[in-house]
């Protein structure tokens, strides 16, 4: 059976890199006893698959991991055989059963799908150059709807070879000082931050971006532009990014699924979407 | 949730922030304030170097089971969080409860290789224990030391409370019931060390005095403590089946060097190759039930979710129930993708099928170790490898699939010559001449071959303790000989050689059979900024080679001298079981090219036997046998029958092994 967990990474564990992280749901899957495929060749690795990598230093509770399993299992019990070997900073929340791949056909690679996140970006209690933080951003709030309210904002992206500049704007798809102004997500919009970090400074901002393969677009950038626009040292270090859920974009998916329906979003733009875990 | 000891600017800013966080799967948390003795273990070196070692998971595990006991873990910070803790003062913390190292009762380290020592140095002053026992107080933690450099603990004497002399199963509980009850009685850390230096295997450095002859060398070596014993005997565990092991050791979230799970199946080693520390230090051999081995094997795959075991002996082939429990991992461990690695065993027709089934053969190579290239030389060595052995499992491993071999060797053995050294070559050409030999449709390409070459340190506790060892040019000299000799090689272009490094290995020596004197200088160095010697990119030669001589230290004292057979060594007051007559007479048999039977063929009289156990009382079983195939192969006994023990791979690949 296919099966796409949802999980939280938090506390200390939002210092382990994309990788380690793939490591130890490989030993965690063998902890549980649950029955993974795995791949072929001499070095066989369980077949593990994830959404979208999270930089190093932030937190989410909203990351996804597909796995293929070779035995049938209650999602219950997936779920709670999983959180029995998860440590501190780990933990799964729900389970889905994905459909069945028809031979020959084209696995729905989980990565493909990813189109979007939300994401929260509080500012740490913590000292830049000898003051707090948070005294940097006076008026943050008429500022950075100012910075929003732009119709572009170009921003230099440095790539291996050269830098060019490119519009971030139009992959801002929602933004607010509060969870619900972005959310597309189930239940309370405070289920995507139930795992952060809070400060006593109050200072937070929730972006909707987007996150996939072709278009991407880091939280730490957005907040780097709106740093130099308004004098204000950037250091990333000291803000902290909360991914709050993941998203697929219907309207963009494989066309086999939409039969029948008008792609009429693609050409004006309007988007559909859906935390990965409803596919 | 913990609360870390370093802040998010700091973490993100350094390499590898995991390395300080803690909280891996199976790492033990415990309330503070309900225990009554905080003991933090450590290795002087870096996270995933440390983290790889089998010892300190023993011991985190034996302590942690006690009720009244939190064992944490610390590891050398890395340069670049090193240099921020000294910018920012902030003081080293271990990794499980992130409290300062400084609030610990006990600070245990232990001591794998002789260039970690400046890292000793570099954790006790990040900690803010002052870096000389004796400048300690009440509220500092008691420094521990241990592992294979406590053999010979002189050079680093002045560093540490007491050094824990073998192996750590058996007298920790004293030495930790001793500190509760001198607590209890209001002692002072002096009335502690007193009542250490009366437990078994426990030497307390400030309790000797040592003077020394005009020419430097020992005079005398002796307590001034009534409580210090003269001689100190190495701890064993002869229990190994009955014993602590972990069954949920610690997982790294970062690759460790040894990303895998350790099954130690076997303590000691019955080969007695002179060279060979560990060979000498571990003996009696001891092995552990097979039945324990494959239950841990299990418990530890399914606590951990590792996907490679790897099996660690000093010679694997020698575990008399190695097939049966190398197919019983293989079977069992079928399903869950469970890698097998076997290091340390002999190429044989049992080891080539296992490797076939586990490796993938065309990625893989072959390891031999013959350690030196003539027969002569393996004979001064003791090392029971003969030619034809080695080209058989070549050609074998060839006509199974292999193509690529690593070959190890050491320059600057007792009495080697020109021609001993250009073998080093011939050995490797006669392996490629076996690829070549094979029917041309089975060749796939060019066979790889790899000569790697070391240069020889000698050991105390080995019959080489007394041998010169070479100087630096010497044993570049002796590359150079190695290089030329493998250019007009016919096959000489399937042959790469790597040698290593002679900076590095002069180090080693000196600190090896190193004495007293030597801590001035290690502190010296420390202090002008020597740490990680034992990473080329940081290691300073030229500095160390500066501070020795402004100490008045003559490195050429401690490498190079010949010394006499009655010289008194800085370690000799350490009772490792085997004795310095046994280590003497081997030696003198070394020189003159004779070889020494396995323990198993027959008592080389090493004074191991004292343990009472092991292979020594194994012995007594099997001697009918041995009787046996002495008489079967009567015949052809001409020679010295020493002489003949040597080419006796036909009798281990027969009766004893496979």
């Amino acid at each position: 059976m296919n099966v796409r967990v949802k999980f939280s990474k938090y506390g200390f564990t939002k210092f382990l890199g994309h990788l380690d992280v793939v490591r130890y749901f490989q030993k965690a899957i063998r902890r549980s006893g649950l029955s993974v495929a795995y791949s072929e060749g001499f070095n066989p690795h369980p077949l593990l698959y994830f959404a979208a990598p999270l930089g190093l230093g932030e937190t989410s509770d909203g990351e996804y991991m597909d796995m293929e399993l070779t035995k049938d299992y209650p999602l219950g019990e997936i779920i709670q055989r999983l959180n029995a070997v998860m440590t501190e900073g780990f933990f799964v929340q729900r389970a889905a059963k994905l459909p069945d791949w028809h031979p020959n056909q084209k696995k729905e690679s989980i990565m493909a799908l990813t189109a979007c996140a939300d994401y929260m970006a509080a500012v740490k209690d913590l000292e830049v150059d000898g003051k707090p933080y948070a005294k940097y951003f006076s008026g943050f709030r008429e500022k950075f709807s100012a910075f929003l309210g732009q119709t572009e904002i170009i921003v230099e992206k440095e790539s291996k070879k050269s830098t060019k500049t490119v519009d971030i704007r139009p992959l801002i798809f929602g933004w607010g000082f509060s969870a619900a102004d972005v959310w597309n997500g189930e239940g309370a919009p405070e289920d995507g931050i139930c795992h952060a970090q809070t400060y006593g400074n109050g200072l937070q901002v929730f972006l909707k971006l987007a996150n996939g393969s072709t278009d991407n677009l880091k939280p730490g950038l957005v907040m780097e532009s709106f740093c130099k626009a308004y004098g204000v040292p950037y250091q990333e270090s000291a803000l902290q990014f909360h991914r709050m859920e993941t998203y697929c974009d219907l309207r963009l998916r494989m066309p086999d699924r939409n039969e029948g329906e008008e792609s009429v979003g693609l050409k004006d733009g309007t988007r559909e979407f859906v935390p990965l875990w409803r596919l | 949730m913990r609360k870390l000891a370093l802040p998010d600017d700091i973490l993100l800013q350094i390499e590898k922030p995991a390395r300080y966080t803690g909280g891996e799967v199976n790492s033990v948390m415990k309330d503070k304030e309900a225990v009554s003795i905080r003991f933090c273990m450590c290795f002087p070196d870096v996270y995933e170097v440390g983290m790889s070692h089998l010892g300190i998971q023993i011991l985190y595990d034996m302590f942690n089971k006690r009720e009244d006991t939190w064992c944490e873990r610390v590891y050398s910070p890395w340069v670049d969080l090193d240099h921020i803790m000294r910018e920012r003062n902030i003081p080293l913390f271990a990794l499980e409860s992130q409290d300062p190292v400084r609030e610990f009762d006990f600070l245990g380290i232990t001591l794998q290789y002789e260039m970690c020592y400046t890292n000793i140095l570099q954790v006790l002053d990040l900690a803010g224990i002052p870096l000389l026992a004796t400048e300690r107080g009440e509220d500092d933690p008691i420094v521990i030391g241990g592992g294979p450099c406590s053999y010979n603990p002189e050079p680093i004497a002045d560093f540490f409370d007491f050094f824990y002399i073998g192996e750590g199963e058996t007298v920790y509980d004293q030495v930790l019931d001793a500190y509760k009850e001198n607590k209890r009685n209001g002692g002072t850390r002096m009335d502690y060390l007193a009542k250490v230096a009366g437990i078994e295997g426990m030497y307390v450095p400030a309790f000797y005095d040592v003077t020394y002859h005009e020419d430097g060398t020992v005079a005398s070596f002796a307590p001034n403590h009534p409580l210090a014993k003269p001689v100190i005997r190495k701890q064993v565990e002869m229990g190994l089946s009955d014993t602590f092991y972990p069954e949920k050791p610690v997982v790294p979230f970062i690759r460790a060097v040894q990303d895998r799970v350790v099954l130690e199946i076997q303590r000691g080693c019955i080969r007695g190759c002179r060279f060979c520390q560990a060979g000498m230090l571990y003996r009696p051999i001891r092995a552990r039930d097979l039945a324990f081995l494959k239950e841990r094997a299990k418990l530890m795959i399914q606590n951990t979710g590792m996907d490679e075991i790897t099996l660690s002996s000093l010679s694997s082939s020698d575990y008399k129930e190695l097939p049966e429990l190398v197919y019983y991992l293989i079977e069992e461990f079928r399903e869950q993708k469970i890698n097998i690695s076997l290091p340390s065993l002999r190429i044989d027709a049992f080891a080539l099928d296992v490797m076939s089934k586990v490796q993938d053969i065309r990625k893989s190579s072959l390891t031999f170790a013959p350690e030196a290239g003539s027969q002569r030389m393996r004979n001064v060595i003791n090392k029971g490898l003969t030619e034809e052995n080695i080209l058989q499992g070549a050609s074998d491993a060839f006509a199974a699939g292999w193509n690529r071999v690593k070959l190890y060797f050491m320059l600057g053995l007792p009495g080697e010559t020109k021609q001993d050294i250009g073998e080093i070559a011939e050995l490797g050409n006669k392996i490629a001449e076996c690829y070549y030999k094979l029917p041309k449709q089975v060749r796939r390409g060019k066979p790889e071959i790899v000569i790697s070459t070391s240069f020889f340190v000698p050991k105390p506790f080995t019959p080489f303790q007394w041998v010169p060892m070479n100087a630096m040019e010497e044993f570049l000299q002796k590359q150079r000989i190695v290089s030329a000799r493998l250019k007009e090689m016919r096959n000489g272009r399937s042959i790469r050689y790597n040698w290593h490094d002679a900076d590095t290995t002069l180090m080693e020596g000196i600190f090896a059979r190193g004495d007293r004197r030597l801590s001035k200088s290690i502190l010296d160095a420390y202090r002008a900024g020597c740490i990680y010697d034992a990473w080329s990119e940081y290691f300073k030669f030229g500095l160390w080679m500066e501070i020795f001589k402004q100490n008045g230290v003559d490195p050429a004292f401690y490498t190079t001298r010949e010394r006499a057979q009655d010289e008194i060594f800085p370690w000799d007051f350490i009772d490792a079981g085997i004795t310095k007559e046994f280590l003497w007479r081997e030696y003198q048999k070394g020189l003159a090219e004779v070889v020494t039977p396995n323990c198993r063929r027959a008592c080389a009289g090493c004074g191991a036997n004292s343990f009472h156990g092991g292979v020594c009382y194994e012995e007594r079983e099997n001697a009918k046998e041995a009787e046996n195939e002495e008489k079967k192969n009567a015949p052809r006994q001409k020679q010295n029958p020493e002489k003949i023990e040597e080419t006796s791979g036909k009798v281990r690949e027969g009766g004893m092994d496979a």
